[in-house]
C-alpha cells in the first residue's frame, strides 16, 4: 500500500466518523424539538378545562343585571337578527340590556327558574319549570358565556353550552330559538366531533318545590378549535 | 522483492503519522458531538424548568379559583394559608392579579395585585416588573364585587395568576 492510499483510507475513516456524528446530532435535535410539546399540550388542555369549570362556577355568583352592558360587538352570530346585522351594523342587537332589571339574582338561578327561551311558547324548547312567567335565563347565559369565552372565540374556538336531562336515560333537552354558542350551525355537544374537543359537564339540579324531588340536569360546555392547529 | 520492501518502507510514516489526515475530521466530530450534548442538556433543563413553572402556575390557579367567586373578605387568609405555602412548595414566586368589571379591558399585567410572594423586598408589581421575568400566565373568569353605581353587585371579572422563578 502506498502512502497516498493509506492517507486516503484514514481520511475515509475520519469522514465516516464525522458522518456518524452528524446522524447522532440530528437524532438529538429531533428528540429535543419534540421534548415538552406533549407536556405543554396537556397543561394547555388542563387550563382550558379548568377555565370552563370555573365559568360554570362563576354562573352561580354573577348578578344577571351586571351583564346588561354587554353587546354582540357587531358579530352576527351572537345577534338576534344575524342577517340584518350583516347588512346594517346598527341592527346588531343581542338583547343583553333586557337584563338590567334582573338585580339580585344570579345567572344560574335565572337559568333554573326558566330554562325555556325568554319569548318561546310554553312547553317547547327548554322546560319552563315555574310556569309561564318569563325569566331570561338563556339570554343571561348567552350574554355571560359570550363575554367569558371571548378570548377563545377570538382564538378560533367554537363553543356550545348544552343541557341534558337525567331521568332514567340521559337525553338532550330540546331547544328552540337561539343557542348558547358562537356558531349558528352547532346544535349539540354530542354531534360535534371537532379536533381536540373538550367537554366539561356539571350537575345542574332544579328544585321545583320542597315536596317534589329535584330534577337532575347536566350542563355541558363543549369547545373545540375550528382552526387546524394543535392545542 | 527488494523493490517491494523499499516501497512498503516508503509508505510507512509511523503509527500516528499514518492517521494524521483522519485526525481533523475525527476532532471536528468529537467537538461537534460534545458541543451538541452540552447544548441539548441545557435546552432540556430549560424546557423542564418551564414546564415545572407552568405546572406550579396551574397548582396555584386551582387554589385561587376554588369557588368561582373572589371573596375579598376571606381571600387574604387564603393567600396566607394556601397560596403562599403552595408557591414555596413549588419553588416559585407568584402574583394574583384581579380585574373587576371596570378593568376587564385592561392590558396584560395591569390590575390589582391581591396576593403575591416575591424574591425582592416590597417591589412595585407593575408591567415593568413583570416584563423582566420569565413568566407563566393563566387567566380565569371570576365573579367579583363591582361598584355599578346602584350599589355593589357581583359582576364579571378576571384573575391572572403569574408565576416566575427569582
Amino acid at each position: 500500500m502506498t502512502s497516498k492510499s493509506r492517507s486516503q483510507a484514514s481520511l475515509f475513516d475520519g469522514i465516516s466518523f464525522l458522518m456518524l456524528t452528524m446522524v447522532s446530532i440530528a437524532i438529538i435535535f429531533v428528540s429535543l424539538s419534540g421534548y415538552g410539546n406533549l407536556q405543554n399540550s396537556i397543561i394547555d388542555k388542563a387550563h382550558i378545562t379548568s377555565y370552563l369549570q370555573d365559568s360554570i362556577k362563576a354562573m352561580y355568583y354573577l348578578d344577571a343585571s351586571t351583564l346588561s352592558t354587554f353587546s354582540c360587538r357587531d358579530e352576527p352570530y351572537y345577534c338576534n337578527q344575524p342577517d340584518e346585522c350583516r347588512i346594517d351594523s346598527s341592527k346588531c342587537n343581542m338583547g343583553c340590556e333586557e337584563l338590567e332589571t334582573w338585580t339580585g339574582i344570579s345567572v344560574a338561578e335565572l337559568l333554573k327558574r326558566d330554562l325555556r327561551d325568554y319569548d318561546g311558547t310554553v312547553g317547547t324548547g327548554l322546560d319552563d319549570k315555574y310556569g309561564p312567567a318569563p325569566a331570561p335565563g338563556k339570554l343571561a347565559a348567552r350574554c355571560a358565556f359570550m363575554k367569558i369565552l371571548e378570548p377563545f372565540s377570538s382564538g378560533g374556538y367554537t363553543y356550545i353550552v348544552d343541557f341534558k336531562k337525567v331521568k332514567g336515560t340521559t337525553n338532550q333537552v330540546p331547544q328552540t330559538g337561539k343557542w348558547i354558542t358562537n356558531n349558528v350551525e352547532v346544535t349539540s355537544c354530542d354531534t360535534e366531533m371537532g379536533q381536540n374537543k373538550l367537554v366539561v359537564n356539571a350537575p345542574f339540579r332544579v328544585f321545583v318545590s320542597k315536596e317534589t324531588e329535584a330534577d337532575n340536569y347536566i350542563i355541558s360546555i363543549c369547545m373545540w378549535s375550528t382552526r387546524n392547529v394543535k392545542t | 522483492m527488494h523493490n517491494n520492501v523499499i516501497l512498503m518502507k516508503r509508505a510507512f510514516i509511523g503509527p500516528i503519522g499514518d492517521d494524521i489526515p483522519s485526525i481533523f475530521p475525527l476532532m471536528a466530530g468529537i467537538v461537534l458531538f460534545i458541543a451538541t450534548i452540552a447544548y441539548a442538556n441545557q435546552e432540556f433543563a430549560t424546557k423542564t424548568e418551564q414546564i415545572k413553572l407552568r405546572k406550579a402556575g396551574l397548582d396555584l390557579s386551582y387554589i385561587a379559583i376554588e369557588n368561582g367567586y373572589m371573596d375579598m373578605d376571606n381571600f387574604p387568609d387564603k393567600c396566607r394559608e394556601l397560596l403562599t405555602p403552595a408557591s414555596v412548595k413549588n419553588g416559585v414566586y407568584f402574583a394574583v392579579m384581579l380585574r373587576n368589571c371596570d378593568q376587564l379591558a385592561l392590558p396584560s399585567f395591569e390590575g390589582t395585585v391581591i396576593c403575591s410572594r416575591t424574591f425582592e423586598t416590597a417591589p412595585t408589581l407593575n408591567k415593568a416588573f413583570f416584563e423582566k421575568k420569565v413568566l407563566s400566565t393563566f387567566n380565569y373568569p371570576v365573579a367579583t364585587d363591582c361598584d355599578t353605581g346602584l350599589g355593589e353587585k357581583s359582576g364579571l371579572g378576571t384573575i391572572e395568576i403569574l408565576t416566575w422563578y427569582k
